[in-house]
């Protein structure tokens, strides 16, 4: 079921809003809290029924170890524990990788498995890790098993984040006495949703045709010119922070419809005027586990600049691991981590930044270039799909067939969009906790801010109302693949 | 309120003017008794449910070829027949069909015309294709779509404008008005030739289109597949404008889909003699396409074709009738149509090169003018029409296998307990 689908839209959300108030009118939190989580369950399993069981699987099993590791001790349930889920993913995503690159380097031909990927595995396996490890550093106590479950199926950020901390949710689960202003809960996860799904519908799906015409050209082994390379590296440069930052908002907005708050996973990040910038504004909660998780365990900056530089490396590597099982996410990855090691020793060597006063307006626009570049082995098939884009936008095929109008319109409006207007985010910072901005507070751009009223109420409805009517192409989010 | 208010407000219109006649039994005099407007985009968003509740043994899917050329009814057709052609079309929104009237147990055969066209790089589908059960399957979902559509409501408009003025769309019902035949004739011999210059063959999309007649088979209907007859002109504005190859390759895939499922057994309810899935070439350089275009100052009309890309009804129940194995009203060349197969390709891609060159001898006067607007067109060729390409992606085959996959299990476990009852 889409966030932009018609049974999400107007069968499930409401029916699921008006059970879990009512039961909490009348049958207390922990009756909403139940009811929220079998909704979330025939959320997930709206996909595919069978894969629920892996779900309730992995909730039932991980209970048990953090149950285990709080009281007996952190190991070896910690390592077990994570070993667990690490396996888990490796079978459904990266068996089919390893056994083909194995075969690759082997000559062997040892058979593929062919395992369909289960919805959202990447998004709950971290989320698992971040519980066991909370547990075991005492930041974070095991609950309930109905809160241990709600906390990894609640279906606003199930399927792709934000990937939340245990610690960040379950005293919103605990807190039987929290007082609901209802149309405040509404009023603003309604907003917030309405500008994601907007960011969805009306921008990243129209850009998606622009985008994919040049990749896909080159993944069927076609000559991409220079003019179809750039606007498809463009347009799908916009069109994966429209889609991604777009279910984001519609996580946050449907979050606090139902009077939770989570974390912002995206804060105008291709106005970041670096690398490192960049990571501190786009998947923010995907690089604070990565950070906190796996960063500082490797030893962080504590062993001296050039380790920083390597565990910088790695950890980007994986992290583009993770997000697909192929070689270009694992470059992409990397690309990301040369930037971060070269932003660091740029930091070192000069503290006053690399630019002059007057020039300061290049470092997003080199940030921007850097990312889209990276783009690139992210959006693209396999490296000769890359190579060929690559190609194209070095002029290597010439200017190549004209592309039209329209792609250009859709880079200028994107444009003028992202740099000209504050992201979510900032529009509405008043209303938002700051669990919510969870350390944004000082980046937020200025300009437009939304404010309740009954013309913007009018003019939310308005845009929301568009973008339904603009929903129907059933388009998946790019992050649900992952 | 305000989106309570957009939302009944836009939507009940649309559902009440009802524009693409989902639901006839709605008719309001003066508002939508005339559905106008009902033939827009492709007759699409009609088709898409009637794949679901046409009560026809036989239909008839394919693009606007199948729309014009076939005939709208045929009341002594056996056990019924129903043209739900979709102008425009793909091999996507074929495959997609094709899943969508397998659930439709009155439906016994399906006849899907194709060419080139519907495997090219164009685009998958069209804006509405969306709003039809088509795409997702349910029909009610589909009817919360189509009201809540811009298209519908923009189409809901124009009907109760038409019903109240007495207009309608012009464009529309003098698309073939004989006068205007024979400088359309003339034009596209250029506008082909051009679309053809940068046409780009997608051997994914018949793959598609087949994963989708699986559907059909595994419900145990009849499929015939068959290539269009378009006339000599846009036949050779294909050859000389470099898309030969792909003529070929698409008739090498059709072989290929079918050598791949084997000799399958004669449906449980077939229309047609021969097994339950057959393809047929009535493309090519045949005799009705070899026939002399329509006189310029309109004293006579081609008997077969509108324009080269659209034959005439007759011509598509001459279809009709030979793969039924009787001559028909409307008796053509005994050649006419050819079985595709494994076993028949290299004879039918024979047929193809030596009827051009039959063609290419045959020095009508036709034939003459043709080859002298083709000549002068390679001298100095035209832009070749340009736009974004597109191709099938991963959730355009996941959701296909998915229809298709339940679909099978369902025949299969319906086989099985059929079998030990």
């Amino acid at each position: 079921m889409l966030f932009n689908s018609i049974e999400f839209l107007f069968l499930f959300l409401p029916v699921t809003l008006v059970i879990y108030y009512t039961a909490r009118r009348f049958g207390g939190h922990q009756a909403a809290l139940a009811l929220l989580t079998l909704a979330s369950l025939v959320f997930y399993g709206w996909w595919n029924a069978s894969y629920l069981a892996l779900l309730l699987s992995s909730i039932i099993v991980n209970h048990g170890f953090g149950m285990a590791i709080r009281h007996r001790g952190s190991q070896p349930w910690l390592a077990i524990g994570i070993v667990f889920n690490l396996a888990l993913i490796g079978v459904y995503k990266y068996a089919d990788f390893f056994v083909a690159n194995t075969n690759a380097v082997s000559g062997l031909d040892l058979p593929l498995a062919h395992l369909a990927l289960p919805l959202a595995i990447s998004f709950f396996t971290f989320q698992q890790i971040s519980y066991l490890v909370d547990v075991a550093r005492n930041h974070a106590s095991p609950g309930s098993l109905v809160k241990h479950a709600l906390f990894v199926s609640f279906f606003p950020q199930l399927i792709a984040g934000p990937i939340i901390r245990h610690r960040e949710i379950a005293d919103q689960f605990d807190d039987a006495k929290r007082k609901d202003k209802l149309s405040d809960n509404l009023g603003i996860g309604f907003t917030i949703f309405a500008l994601g799904l907007a960011k969805k519908v009306l921008l990243a799906d129209n850009l998606e045709p622009f985008a994919s015409s040049g990749f896909d050209i080159a993944a069927h082994g076609g000559e991409v010119g220079a003019l179809a390379a750039w606007t498809s590296a463009l347009c799908y440069a916009f069109q994966i922070f429209f889609d991604f930052s777009g279910y984001s908002d519609m996580a946050l907005g449907l979050a606090r419809m139902f009077g939770f708050h989570i974390p912002a996973n995206f804060n105008a990040p291709y106005r970041a005027t670096s690398v490192v910038d960049f990571w501190r504004r786009w998947h923010i909660t995907l690089s604070r586990f990565l950070r906190d998780y796996l960063y500082i365990p490797l030893g962080g900056n504590r062993k001296g600049e050039t380790r920083r530089w390597v565990n910088l490396f790695i950890v980007m590597l994986l992290g583009g691991l993770w997000h697909g099982a192929a070689w270009t996410f694992v470059v992409w990855g990397g690309l990301h981590g040369l930037g971060l090691a070269w932003c660091h020793w740029i930091d070192s060597k000069f503290p006053g930044g690399l630019f002059p006063k007057p020039l300061k307006f290049l470092a997003p626009l080199l940030t921007f270039a850097f990312v889209t570049f990276a783009w690139v082995f992210f959006r693209a098939d396999s490296f000769a799909a890359a190579s060929t884009m690559l190609a194209g936008m070095a002029g290597l095929n010439g200017l190549g067939e004209n592309v039209g109008d329209e792609p250009f319109i859709a880079i200028i409006v994107s444009l003028a969009i992202i740099w000209g207007l504050p992201d979510t985010i900032s529009a509405v910072s008043r209303y938002l906790d700051p669990r919510t901005l969870a350390g944004q507070e000082n980046n937020l751009q200025k300009g437009w801010r939304w404010s309740a009223s009954t013309t913007s109420a009018i003019l939310i409805a308005s845009l929301f109302f568009i973008a339904i009517i603009n929903s129907w192409t059933v388009a998946e989010f790019i992050y649900y693949r992952f | 309120m305000t989106l309570i208010a957009w939302l009944v407000g836009f939507g009940g219109f649309t559902l009440l003017v009802d524009p693409y006649e989902i639901a006839p039994w709605i008719s309001i005099e003066g508002v939508n008794a005339r559905r106008t407007r009902a033939h827009e985009d492709g007759y699409r968003v009609h088709v898409g449910h009637r794949l679901l509740t046409s009560d026809a043994g036989t239909i008839t899917l394919g693009s606007s070829r199948v729309m014009d050329g076939f005939p709208r009814e045929l009341p002594d057709w056996p056990g019924g027949y129903e043209n739900l052609a979709m102008a425009g079309t793909s091999a996507f929104e074929l495959a997609r069909a094709s899943a969508l009237a397998a659930r439709n147990d009155a439906v016994q055969c399906v006849v899907i015309g194709v060419d080139l066209r519907e495997f090219s790089t164009d685009t998958n589908t069209q804006a509405t294709y969306w709003i039809t059960p088509m795409a997702g399957g349910s029909r009610l979902a589909a009817l919360a779509k189509m009201a809540l559509s811009t298209s519908a409501f923009a189409r809901a408009l124009q009907t109760v404008d038409d019903n109240i003025s007495g207009g309608s769309d012009t464009r529309w019902e003098q698309a073939y008005a004989e006068a205007g035949l024979p400088a359309r004739f003339e034009e596209e011999l250029a506008k082909r030739y051009r679309y053809y210059a940068s046409y780009e063959y997608d051997p994914e999309r018949v793959a598609f289109l087949f994963r989708g007649i699986d559907a059909l088979i595994a419900s145990g209907k009849q499929v015939v597949v068959f290539i269009h007859p378009v006339h000599a002109w846009y036949e050779e504005a294909r050859q000389r404008a470099g898309a030969g190859p792909a003529e070929f390759a698409l008739r090498r895939d059709i072989a290929a889909q079918l050598a791949a499922r084997g000799e399958l057994a004669e449906a449980g309810q077939a229309c047609f003699e021969g097994p339950a899935l057959q393809a047929w070439d009535f493309g090519g350089f045949s005799a009705p396409a070899q026939t002399a275009p329509p006189a310029a100052d309109g004293s006579a009309p081609s008997a077969w074709y509108y324009v080269p890309s659209h034959y005439r009804p007759p011509l598509g129940h001459a279809i009709l009738e030979r793969l039924a194995g009787r001559s028909g009203a409307f008796p053509v060349d005994a050649d006419f149509g050819r079985p595709l197969s494994p076993e028949t390709l290299d004879a039918d891609l024979a047929a193809l090169q030596t009827g051009r060159a039959a063609w290419l001898q045959s020095q009508t006067p036709w034939q003459i003018h043709a080859d002298a607007a083709f000549d002068a067109l390679d001298a100095n060729p035209p832009a070749p029409e340009a736009g974004p390409r597109a191709f099938l992606t991963r959730s355009d085959h996941v959701e296909l296998e998915r229809d298709v996959r339940r679909i099978e299990r369902d025949a299969s476990s319906t086989a099985t307990s059929g079998g030990t009852r």
